[in-house]
């Protein structure tokens, strides 16, 4: 610090001298000016009050006030409906409940009767089986006969069916693999056809972009402040038709009055020109703008 | 079982692009359109006895308005009336593209009394941006209401109002050889004009001291050009040069110590500068051409003159110690009668070319030139304290008229003085800031 | 005699001009009041002519001779004297150099185009064209006083070429005549 100050000795004493110079002008100067007079120094201070808003506000409070409450009644007798339709539904289904038991022990009671009859007709086909036992002796040994006969046909037949089976098993297969080949075809359209519809949609949005952009460009009057390098960002909130709703200043330029001109542009510009598809709407129901002169 | 099915279906859900939440949409807005503010100045109310005697709201919106920079809806579109806030439907007044709404109201008080209430609402978003009430008299109404002109032109525009200014001129009634020279000062506006001098002989070149209280001027009364200092309150006068040959051009160093002027005592017309304190002289210029017109940079550094040392006349600048000239002026003819805008930057002119002569503006970065008036014998611009408007002298058939146009060019006015020739208008320096002294508890709006 | 008469009409008048006072006053009117002699140059006596036509009396109510001549013209941004006028210059120049106690004011005048101050300028520098001149052809420095008036007392006041030549003008004015 002191080599700084040693090398540059003559700029610093000159330095000191400038200010010496400046303090003895200021001092000097202040004599110099004439007294005010009386007229001007009226002129100078004005007695005056605020006015402040207080009592517009006031109204608009008591004005959001009661719609506020007007709001709560009606989801308050919203709530009371909603409430009684519940009751009544559970009531119904409480006396369903009730029916169906009562139906149920019904049906117990018929089935144990059927029981009991049941275990009697058994007993009866005991003695009964025991008789045919005997006769079923005799036909058994003429039924081996047919059977063993009956079982070469079958035999044969199953494999018939086997083969048939088989084949049909194969065209089956072929049958399926082009039903999966077409499906695959089919999806893979469906997918073209949505990326193309989004590919769509995007372009549709950025067409939009210029004319939003033409339209706030042709309602924003920069004052004389604004100058390269300043910088504003306003949230703008939109309904369906594009009216504005909102608009907030999130990044300040620094200078109030840049500030307002960015928020009127955007008022004046209302409402902005949106593609006419209300499915795209979601993409421009909150948008950023970007003031940078 | 896995089937090809099922695959091929989780790919295809992994290939459908996303579309569901997304950031919002950023748009780049990178220039606009010039203009002025939309506003709307409505009536003001009244109260008590009588007509108030100026129509407040109308001088708020003819200053705004003359200024350029705003553009106050004419009285007959109004939708509606308000008085105060809470009459204000802002619904009403963001259909017509309003962004500024003055309300008011004048109550009288009684014996010449009045107290002029005001505010000033933002449309769009639905608040107060100010409000005062002020007391007043007949007799300061007119400067009420420029004071709030000047409050409201300061929130809007962020830069200080010039409203509640005067200017001086000269007036010339009658006809050769017998007319009279009259040096007088109005408003910016041009209401209230006093007279400060009368003279059988030419008055010329009025200039301001940078306090307001006086001014210096050439007087032809003793048959001669000679320059006075004169106190506009007292009409005490003294002279300050009356040397052999001319005196001429008396410009007021920014500190108000020094006048610059020119004198031909030692053979043509020079630039020399006076310390006022001392009374001594120094010369600056030495040539054998004319060099008059002298006008000091707004931070007392440089000097800009006129001088035909090229031949013709064009506009000159040299260190306020004097030295080397360097020429500032290439386009036109004719180039003189130079004032410096109050933020240094530029110059305002009288550029003639082809036999036209009108007031142009030069700016002294990129020397372009952009002519500003539109009749063929325009003269002695001046510029209001704040750079926004510059008023010069034009010829209106058979006489001489006052013209304010906004320094953009857009707006420009006739300013209405009384009858005979007005000629070399100069604007004011900015009176004392106006401090409103709020020390009672703030009011709301009252019923 | 006709120095009786000057003397007489200067002491009536400074009579009369001493009764009002000059100053400038509050924002209300001020009146300044013409200081200047009110007698400049002395009413002119009717010339007389004698029965041959020649004519007698001062040579400078002669109103055939060139001293009756006492405006010159310039051109626009011009200073300089025009041949043609020469010869009224040095007549003048002449009767000044033969004539030690008379005096002139060499009033120079632009006309209204352009700013005043530079035309205050223009005026002065016309006049002192013609005061060279008149130098140069045998005048005393002493009986010569420049003054410019620049743009600011026109003779006519249209906005034509007419009017504004009529303007840019130098004129002779005698002070005093012998």
């Amino acid at each position: 610090m002191l080599k700084i100050l040693r090398n540059n000795l003559r700029a610093v004493v000159l330095a000191v001298l400038v200010h010496l110079a400046l303090i003895a002008m200021l001092v000097i100067s202040l004599d110099w000016t004439p007294k005010p007079q009386p007229s001007s120094a009226q002129d100078a201070v004005v007695q005056a009050t605020v006015v402040d808003d207080s009592a517009r506000k006031a109204v608009q409070q008591q004005k959001e006030e009661a719609e506020r409450k007007r709001h709560a009644e009606q989801e308050a007798e919203e709530q009371r409906r909603e409430d009684e339709k519940r009751q009544a539904e559970e009531e119904a289904q409480r006396a369903a409940e009730e029916a169906r038991q009562q139906e149920q022990t019904q049906q117990e009671l018929a089935r144990q009767e059927q029981q009991a009859t049941e275990q009697k007709r058994r007993e009866d086909a005991k003695r009964e089986a025991a008789l045919k036992e005997k006769q079923a002796e005799e036909v058994k040994r003429h039924t081996e006969q047919l059977r063993r006969e009956e079982e070469k046909r079958l035999a044969a037949a199953e494999a018939q069916r086997k083969i048939e089976a088989e084949k049909k098993r194969t065209s089956e297969k072929e049958a399926q693999q082009r039903k999966e080949a077409e499906q695959l075809l089919k999806d893979q359209l469906a997918s073209e056809e949505q990326t193309a519809r989004d590919h769509q949609a995007q372009t549709l949005i950025a067409q939009y972009i210029p004319l939003i952009q033409s339209r706030v460009k042709s309602r924003w009057m920069p004052p004389p402040s604004a100058k390269p390098g300043m910088s504003c960002t306003v949230t703008v909130r939109l309904i369906p038709g594009g009216e504005v709703i909102e608009a907030r200043v999130t990044t300040s330029s620094g200078d109030a009055v840049f500030d307002r001109s960015v928020e009127s542009a955007v008022y004046k510009a209302s409402p902005l020109p949106l593609p006419p598809d209300p499915a795209l709407f979601e993409s421009f129901r909150e948008l950023n703008f970007i003031f940078k002169p | 079982m896995l089937t090809r099915h099922h695959l091929l279906y989780c790919l295809l859900a992994l290939w459908l692009p996303c579309s569901g939440a997304q950031a919002a949409l950023t748009i780049e807005i990178t220039e606009g359109v010039p203009g002025a503010l939309p506003i709307a100045v409505v009536p003001f109310g009244v109260e008590g006895q009588g007509a108030p005697p100026e129509d407040i709201g109308a001088i708020i919106a003819a200053d705004l308005k003359r200024s350029g920079r705003f553009a106050p809806l004419p009285e007959r579109d109004l939708l509606a009336r308000p008085h105060e806030g809470r009459e204000v439907n802002f619904r009403d007044w963001r259909v017509l593209g309003i962004e500024g709404l003055v309300v008011g109201r004048i109550r009288a008080m009684g014996a010449g009394q009045y107290t002029v209430q005001f505010q000033l609402f933002n449309v769009f978003q639905g608040t107060q941006l100010i409000g005062y009430s002020i007391p007043t008299s007949t007799a300061d109404m007119r400067r009420t209401a420029h004071q709030i002109s000047d409050i409201i032109y300061e929130k809007l525009t962020g830069e200080r109002g010039a409203f509640n200014t005067r200017i001086a001129y000269i007036a010339v009634s009658g006809k050769p050889p017998a007319q009279t020279h009259s040096l007088q000062v109005s408003d910016a506006d041009g209401h209230n004009p006093q007279s400060i001098l009368n003279s059988k002989q030419p008055l010329l070149s009025p200039a301001w001291s940078p306090d307001g209280t006086r001014l210096a001027y050439v007087t032809f009364e003793n048959k001669r050009a000679q320059i006075y200092i004169q106190e506009i309150a007292s009409g005490k006068r003294e002279l300050i040069a009356s040397y052999p040959g001319l005196n001429g051009a008396p410009a007021w160093s920014p500190d108000g110590t020094r006048l610059a002027l020119t004198l031909s005592k030692d053979g043509n017309p020079e630039i020399y500068v006076m310390s006022l304190a001392a009374r001594t002289l120094q010369r600056l210029t030495s040539n054998l051409a004319i060099d008059t017109e002298p006008v000091w940079s707004p931070d007392g550094s440089a000097l800009v003159f006129t001088s035909d040392r090229g031949g013709r006349p064009q506009l000159y600048r040299m260190s306020a110690n004097g030295g080397e000239a360097a020429r500032i002026t290439f386009e036109g003819d004719y180039n003189a009668r130079g004032v410096f805008s109050p933020d240094g930057k530029q110059l305002a002119m009288v550029h003639g070319t082809g036999g036209q002569y009108r007031i142009a503006l030069l700016d002294l970065k990129t020397g372009a030139v952009r002519v500003l008036s539109d009749r063929t014998l325009d003269e002695s611009p001046s510029f209001a304290p704040n750079g926004a408007i510059i008023i010069y002298a034009t010829n209106e058939g058979t006489r001489g008229t006052l013209t304010a146009v906004s320094v953009d060019g857009r707006v420009r006015n006739r300013l209405l003085l009384q009858e005979g020739d007005v000629r070399e208008a100069v604007w004011s320096p900015f009176g004392p800031r106006i401090t409103l002294q709020t020390d009672t508890k703030p009011q709301s709006s009252n019923p | 005699m006709q120095f009786f008469i000057k003397l007489l009409l200067l002491s009536v008048s400074a009579v009369a001009l001493a009764g009002c006072q000059s100053t400038a006053t509050k924002p209300s009117a001020a009146a300044v009041e013409d200081r200047s002699s009110a007698a400049d140059g002395g009413a002119t006596t009717a010339s007389a002519m004698d029965g041959d036509g020649a004519f007698r009396g001062d040579a400078l109510d002669n109103p055939s001779s060139p001293l009756s001549r006492r405006v010159i013209y310039f051109e626009l941004d011009s200073s300089e004297v025009k041949q043609e006028d020469r010869a009224t210059v040095s007549a003048h120049a002449r009767y000044l150099a033969g004539n030690p106690n008379a005096a002139v004011a060499v009033e120079g005048h632009a006309d209204e185009r352009g700013s005043r101050e530079y035309n205050l300028a223009l005026g002065e520098r016309r006049g002192n064209a013609v005061r060279q001149l008149l130098l140069a052809e045998g005048a005393a420095a002493k009986q010569l006083q420049v003054v410019s008036y620049g743009e600011e007392k026109p003779v006519t006041l249209g906005h034509d070429e007419g009017s504004w030549q009529q303007n840019r003008r130098v004129e002779i004015v005698y002070t005093s005549r012998r």
